[in-house]
């Protein structure tokens, strides 16, 4: 793994993690909008980051977009763990 | 109506003399600031209000077990 790639593993797991919290939070409190805000921030841009991996890096997903590719990605490239 | 505790089958599950439950209140706590991305990922947490790390509480708190 580059440090590109590294460092937008990282901020997708920061991303990660506050949307898991804030989901937890919004379960018991769903009409703070202060949250919602919040949420709704990350959510997007840990969306457009699963794109940008998926095009230079290869799906995080099976779930990724496939559209642009005869193959089938996901298991075309090493495993995570294989790194 | 059959007695619950009677019914064949049914585990008693607690034994004579067990202590009662506990009602726990737990008053909803409105949040006002969040950690940024980094720092939450760092702390576990988003919220700052429960990061509260030993030495916090005050100089007698106690983690002896």
């Amino acid at each position: 793994m580059n440090e590109e790639q590294t460092r937008l593993m990282l901020r997708l797991q920061q991303l990660g993690l506050t949307m898991d919290d804030l989901r937890e939070y919004l379960d018991t409190h769903p009409d703070d909008s202060f949250a919602i805000e919040r949420f709704n921030m990350s959510a997007q841009e840990y969306r457009q980051l699963l794109e940008q991996l998926a095009e230079d890096y290869g799906p995080l997903s099976w779930t990724c977009d496939n559209s642009e590719s005869d193959n089938w990605l996901w298991a075309g490239q090493a495993f995570p763990w294989t790194y | 109506m059959r007695d619950f505790c009677t019914a064949s089958g049914a585990a008693n599950p607690c034994p004579e003399g067990c202590l009662s439950v506990g009602y726990t209140f737990t008053p909803p706590q409105c949040v006002e600031r969040f950690y940024d991305y980094e720092s939450a990922l760092i702390s576990g947490t988003v919220f700052p209000d429960l990061v509260i790390p030993k030495g916090r509480y005050g100089p007698k708190e106690s983690f002896a077990v």
